[in-house]
C-alpha cells in the first residue's frame, strides 16, 4: 500500500518535470527561431530531428538504465564497433574483409556488440564492478576492437551496394530510415517504461535496491537484461551510422556517451536512480542539439560552444531544481 | 602495524632496488652499432597519425624500403595530439634509438626535444611541417596543389554559371596548423585569384570524424544554401559532405559540368576518385599525397644523414610534392596508374 | 584483552595485504616491460617516466582526497589546459615563469571555488558539475588561444625549465613530486581535513550532524584540487614548450583510473594517497612499456580497458578478502 503511494508521487513528479522540460524547449525554440532565421524552416527542423535520431535512439535503454541506478558509458566505443565490424564483414576479400552477405554480417556486428553489452552485465551484476569504471572499461575494449577491424581507419572500399540502405532509403520523401528507427524506438520504450511490469520495476531498483530484491525483483536479470538491449540497440545505431556515411569508421560515436549522459540529466533522470523518464531524454537531446544546430549557423567560433552549451545545462538544471522547489512549496501549503 | 611497516619496506625496497637496476643498466645500454653502414640499426618514426589510409600506405612504403637498408623502423603513434607527439619523442630519445623521423603538428613544442636528441648525437630529421631547428626537413609543397584546386573549381563554376557570385564553405581542421597552412588558406587564395569577389559561407569545424563532419556539412547546407564550392579538408570531410548534399537533393553535375556545386576534396581517395570520375556527381576536384615517393624520400634522407652524406645539423631542404586531381583534365587512366603506383592496390574505379 | 589484541593484529595483517598488494602488480609491470625490452629499465627512461607522470601525479593526490570524500572532479582536464595556456600568455607577456605559475596556481583556486559552488553551494551532483566545467573550461582554453589555432606561442626561455630541464640527469619535475607526495601524505594522515574527507565520504549525513560543516570541508578540497590542477597544467605546458588548449583531453580520466587502480573506493568512505601514488605510476608504465615494447596505439585500448577492469575487480576482491 504504501509502495504504491509513493510510486504514485513519483509518476506525477515525473510527468510534472517533463512538463517543465518541455516548457523549457519551447523556450529555446523560440528563442532560436528568432536570433537565428534560417533555424525555422522545414528543411532545417528536418535537419535537427536528423542528425539527433541516432543519440536518441542510444539515450533511451541508456535512460533506463540510469533510472536503475547504473551508467553505461561504453556506447560510444560499442557504436564504432558495429559500424566497423558490419562493413568488415560484409566487405570483398579482395579488399581485405570477410565478403559475406550484408544481412549476415549485420547479424554478426549485432551479436558482437550484443555480447559486450551482456559483458557489462556480467561485470557489474556478477562481479560487482562499479558501473561507471566496468563500461569505461569496455568502451576502451570496444573502441579498440573498431581500431583494429578498421586498421585505425576506416573500411570503405569493395562495400556492397546494399550498405548504403540503411542510410539512404527515404520514406515520403521527408522521414529518414533513422528518424522511423527514432520514433519506433520512443513509442516501445515509453511503452515498456509506462505500460508494463519490467518498467515499473525498473523504477523499484532504482529507488530501493535491497527492498526490490526483497519484494522478489530478480535485479540481476532485469539490470542485465537492460544492458544486453543497450549493447544491441548501440551496435544498431553504429550500423545506421555507417550505412549513412557509406563507411565503417573506427572513430564514429566520440563523445555520444558524454551528449548521452548530458541530455538524460537535461531531460530530469537522476544520476542516482529512481527517477526519469524517456520522454525527458529526448526532450534533453532537442534542447542541446538545436542549440548546437543555431551555433554552427552562425559559423560561431568553436570556443564557443562549449561555453554557451555548458551554461544551458547548468541553467537547466538548477531550472529542475526551481520547478520541482515550487512543487514541494504548493505541497507543503496545502498539507 | 609492525608486518604493515615491513611490508611497506620490502616493497620500496623492490622499488629502490629497481630504480638501481636501472640506473646500472642505462651504462650498457646506449653503445652497439657504429661502423659504416646503418644495417641493424633502429630508426624511431612519429607520424602525426595513424588513423588515415595515406599515413598507413606511407608506412607500409616506408617499411618496405627501410627493409632494403636493413633498417628497422620503431613507430608511435602521434594519434594527432601534440601531448602524446611530446612524449614520444622524449620516449624515443630516452630509449636511444639510433635516428628519429618526426612528423609534428605543432613546431614550437618540439624544439627542446630535436635539440635533446640532437645533443646525445640522435640524427633527427623532419617531415611536412617545418621545424626552427637546424636538421634536414623533407618538405610536401602542398599548399601549391591547394591552390590550383581553388583556380579549378573557381574557374569551372564560373565557366558553367557565368556570372553568379562564388560563395565557398568549408568542413574545416579548425585547430589545425598545418592543414590551414597548407590546404585551407591556399584552397580560398585560389578561389579569390580567379574571383575576387568570392564571398565566404561558412568554415565549421568538422570535429575529426566522419560522422561529426557529416553534422557540420548538414548545417553549413542549411545555413549558407547558397554555397556553391565546398572543401573538405580532408577525404573524411568531403567524403562526409557528399551524403550531406545528396540528402539536400544536390551533388549533381551534367556531363561533368557541375550543377548544384562543386565538392573539393583531398587525398585521392578509392572512394573520392569513384565519385571524380563519375560525370553526374559534383565531386570533381581533389589532391593527392604520394605516400611512395614521400616513404622513399624520407628514407633515403634519413640513411643519408645517418651515413654523414647530409650533415644533420644543417637545414636541407627535400622537396616532394602532391598531385591534383580534377575532372576536366585528368584522365581515368592517369589516376589508375598513379593510384597503382602510389597504393600498391587495384582501384576500384 | 588478549582476544581483542589477536584480532587487532589480524587486521593490521590483512590492511597491510590491502596497501601493499598494489606495489606488486607495478613490480610485475615493470619486470615484465624490462623483460620484453632491456631499455626500459634505464636511467634515462626513469627520468622520462618521473617526467612524464608528474603533472598526473600532482593532480591524483589531492583529487583522491576529494574521492574519499565522495565527490569527483572531471574537470581538472580542462583547468589543466587552461593553466598551461594563461602560464604561456604571461610568459609571452614577458613574466618570469616562477611568478606565472604562482598566478596560475591562484586562478586554478579560483576555478576550484566555482566547483566548489556548484557542489557544496548549490548542490549540483559532482559528476555532472564538474563534467560541465570540464565542458566550459576547455572553449575557454581554445577562445584564449584565439581564433585559428589552440596553442599559445613565444613564450620565454624560462618556461620549460620546471617541465623539462635537467639537473644532474634528475628531471626537475621530481622536486614537485617530491614535495605533492610530501604535502598530501600528510594532509591525508595528519590533517584534521584528511580525517575528516574519510568521515564525510563514509557518511555525510552523520558527519554533519556531528557538527562537521561538510559543505565547507569539501570547497576546501575542490580549491585544494583547482591549486594543484594548476600547477600540473603549468608542468605539463613546460614540459611542451607551448600553452596547448588540447593537452587536457583524456587527463581527468586518466586521474580517475589511477585513483582507482590505486583501490580508493568510487563512492568514497575509503581510500588512499599512497596507493594512488602507485596506481599514477602503474599507469605510466603502462603506458611507456607498451610503447616501447611496440604494442601499436589500436591494441592499447584494449589493454588499457583490461587492466581498468581487471585493477578495480581484484581490488574488490582483496577486499572482500580482508573483511571476510
Amino acid at each position: 500500500m504504501d509502495r504504491v503511494r509513493t510510486r504514485g508521487v513519483q509518476f506525477s513528479d515525473q510527468a510534472q518535470l517533463t512538463l517543465w522540460m518541455l516548457g523549457l524547449l519551447v523556450v529555446v525554440f523560440v528563442v532560436l527561431s528568432i536570433v537565428q532565421p534560417a533555424f525555422l524552416t522545414q528543411g532545417n527542423l528536418r535537419n535537427v530531428i536528423n542528425q539527433n535520431s541516432v543519440l536518441i535512439i542510444v539515450s533511451l535503454p541508456v535512460t533506463m538504465l540510469m533510472i536503475t541506478g547504473n551508467f553505461d558509458l561504453s556506447i560510444g566505443g560499442v557504436i564504432g564497433m558495429g559500424g566497423v565490424l558490419a562493413a568488415w564483414f560484409c566487405q570483398s576479400v579482395v579488399q581485405g574483409g570477410a565478403g559475406l552477405p550484408y544481412w549476415v554480417a549485420v547479424i554478426l556486428a549485432l551479436l558482437a556488440t550484443t555480447a559486450i553489452g551482456w559483458l557489462n552485465g556480467f561485470l557489474v551484476t556478477r562481479l560487482g564492478v562499479a558501473s561507471v569504471i566496468a563500461t569505461l572499461g569496455t568502451m576502451s575494449i570496444a573502441r579498440g576492437i573498431a581500431y583494429i577491424g578498421a586498421s585505425g581507419s576506416m573500411v570503405e572500399l569493395g562495400l556492397p551496394r546494399v550498405f548504403r540502405f540503411f542510410g539512404t532509403t527515404e520514406i515520403a520523401g521527408f522521414f529518414s530510415l533513422s528518424m522511423i528507427f527514432m520514433i519506433v524506438a520512443i513509442l516501445v520504450f515509453f511503452f515498456i517504461q509506462s505500460q508494463t511490469v519490467f518498467g515499473q520495476k525498473i523504477y523499484l531498483i532504482g529507488a530501493n535496491m535491497k527492498a526490490a530484491q526483497l519484494s522478489g525483483v530478480s535485479v540481476r536479470k532485469q539490470i542485465n537484461t537492460l544492458y544486453i538491449v543497450s549493447g544491441f540497440v548501440s551496435g544498431f545505431a553504429g550500423i545506421l551510422l555507417a550505412s549513412r556515411l557509406g563507411a565503417g569508421d573506427c572513430k564514429v560515436g566520440l563523445e555520444y556517451e558524454f551528449n548521452a549522459v548530458v541530455a538524460i540529466i537535461l531531460g530530469g533522470t537522476s544520476l542516482y536512480g529512481g527517477r526519469g523518464s524517456v520522454i525527458g531524454t529526448v526532450i534533453g537531446v532537442f534542447i542541446i542539439g538545436m542549440i548546437a544546430n543555431t551555433l554552427n549557423m552562425f559559423g560561431a567560433n568553436t570556443a564557443w560552444q562549449p561555453i554557451i552549451k555548458g551554461l544551458v545545462i547548468v541553467g537547466a538544471i538548477l531550472f529542475q531544481r526551481y520547478a520541482m522547489g515550487l512543487k514541494d512549496r504548493r505541497k507543503l501549503r496545502l498539507e | 602495524m609492525k608486518t604493515k611497516k615491513k611490508a611497506l619496506i620490502a616493497a620500496l625496497l623492490c622499488i629502490v632496488l629497481a630504480a638501481g637496476a636501472a640506473f646500472g643498466a642505462c651504462g650498457g645500454g646506449g653503445g652497439g652499432g657504429g661502423g659504416g653502414g646503418v644495417e641493424g640499426k633502429v630508426v624511431g618514426v612519429i607520424p602525426i597519425t595513424l588513423s588515415n589510409g595515406f599515413h598507413q600506405a606511407e608506412k607500409v612504403w616506408r617499411e618496405t624500403f627501410a627493409a632494403e637498408y636493413g633498417l628497422t623502423l620503431k613507430y608511435l603513434d602521434g594519434e594527432f595530439d601534440q601531448t602524446i607527439i611530446v612524449n614520444n619523442l622524449d620516449q624515443l630519445i630516452a630509449e636511444g634509438v639510433d635516428g628519429i623521423i618526426l612528423h609534428t603538428a605543432e613546431v614550437d613544442s618540439v624544439i627542446a626535444g630535436v635539440n635533446e636528441a640532437r645533443a646525445q648525437g640522435i640524427p633527427i630529421i623532419h617531415y611536412y611541417l617545418e621545424v626552427p631547428n637546424e636538421i634536414p626537413f623533407v618538405a610536401i609543397n602542398e599548399a601549391e596543389a591547394a591552390f590550383v584546386m581553388g583556380q579549378v573549381a573557381a574557374e569551372k563554376w564560373l565557366e558553367a554559371h557565368p556570372g553568379t557570385q562564388i560563395v565557398y564553405s568549408v568542413v574545416d581542421y579548425i585547430d589545425n596548423a598545418s592543414v590551414q597552412m597548407m590546404r585551407t588558406q591556399p584552397f580560398i587564395a585560389g578561389i579569390l585569384d580567379v574571383a575576387p569577389d568570392a564571398r565566404q559561407g561558412l568554415i565549421i569545424d568538422g570535429g575529426g570524424t566522419r560522422d561529426s563532419g557529416y553534422r557540420a556539412a548538414q548545417d553549413i547546407i542549411q545555413g549558407a544554401p547558397d554555397t556553391n564550392i565546398f572543401y573538405g579538408a580532408s577525404s573524411d570531410y568531403s567524403l562526409a559532405i557528399w551524403p550531406a548534399l545528396q540528402e539536400a537533393g544536390r551533388g549533381k553535375a551534367v556531363n561533368g559540368m557541375p550543377d548544384t556545386e562543386i565538392l573539393v576534396g583531398t587525398d585521392a581517395t578509392g572512394e573520392e576518385m569513384k565519385l571524380l570520375f563519375d560525370p553526374t556527381s559534383s565531386f570533381k576536384v581533389t589532391m593527392g599525397l604520394t605516400p611512395k615517393d614521400n616513404g622513399k624520400k624520407i628514407i633515403d634522407t634519413m640513411v643519408a644523414v645517418m651515413l654523414g652524406d647530409i650533415d644533420p645539423d644543417t637545414k636541407v631542404t627535400i622537396d616532394t610534392y602532391d598531385k591534383e586531381f580534377d575532372f576536366w583534365n585528368t584522365t581515368i587512366e592517369e589516376a589508375r596508374e598513379w593510384y597503382i603506383e602510389q597504393y600498391g592496390m587495384e582501384p576500384d574505379f | 584483552m588478549n582476544k581483542l589484541n589477536i584480532n587487532l593484529k589480524e587486521v593490521s595483517w590483512r590492511s597491510a595485504v590491502k596497501n601493499v598488494y598494489v606495489f606488486g602488480i607495478l613490480a610485475i609491470f615493470i619486470i615484465v616491460f624490462t623483460a620484453i625490452s632491456p631499455r626500459f629499465i634505464g636511467g634515462p627512461s626513469l627520468a622520462y617516466i618521473i617526467q612524464n607522470a608528474a603533472p598526473l601525479l600532482v593532480v591524483a593526490l589531492p583529487a583522491t582526497l576529494l574521492m574519499i570524500s565522495g565527490n569527483i572532479d572531471l574537470s581538472v582536464g580542462s583547468i589543466v589546459a587552461c593553466a598551461g595556456v594563461i602560464m604561456a600568455m604571461l610568459s609571452r607577456e614577458g613574466m618570469a615563469a616562477w611568478l606565472a605559475v604562482l598566478i596560475v596556481a591562484v586562478i586554478g583556486m579560483g576555478v576550484g571555488w566555482i566547483n566548489g559552488l556548484l557542489v557544496s553551494g548549490l548542490k549540483i551532483n559532482s559528476v555532472i558539475a564538474t563534467l560541465v566545467m570540464n565542458y566550459v573550461l576547455l572553449g575557454v582554453a581554445k577562445m584564449l588561444c584565439g581564433d585559428t589555432i589552440p596553442y599559445v606561442k613565444g613564450v620565454q626561455d624560462d618556461f620549460s625549465f620546471i617541465g623539462r630541464s635537467k639537473i644532474e640527469g634528475w628531471p626537475v619535475a621530481i622536486f614537485f613530486v617530491i614535495a605533492a607526495i610530501a604535502i598530501f601524505v600528510i594532509l591525508q594522515k595528519k590533517s584534521a581535513l584528511g580525517k575528516y574527507s574519510f568521515a564525510i565520504g563514509g557518511n555525510r549525513d552523520a558527519s554533519t550532524l556531528a557538527g562537521l560543516n561538510t559543505g565547507r570541508m569539501v570547497w576546501i578540497l575542490y580549491l585544494i584540487v583547482g591549486i594543484a590542477a594548476g600547477i600540473g597544467g603549468c608542468l605539463m605546458a613546460s614540459n611542451q614548450g607551448i600553452g596547448n588548449a588540447l593537452s587536457g583531453s583524456g587527463f581527468e580520466l586518466d586521474v580517475i583510473i589511477a585513483i582507482l587502480i590505486g583501490g580508493t573506493s568510487w563512492a568514497g568512505g575509503e581510500g588512499s594517497v599512497v596507493r594512488t601514488i602507485v596506481g599514477v605510476f602503474i599507469l605510466t608504465v603502462l603506458t611507456i612499456g607498451l610503447n616501447m615494447a611496440g604494442v601499436p596505439s589500436f591494441y592499447q585500448f584494449i589493454v588499457k580497458g583490461g587492466v581498468l577492469i581487471a585493477a578495480v575487480y581484484l581490488d574488490k576482491i582483496v577486499k572482500e578478502k580482508i573483511s571476510a
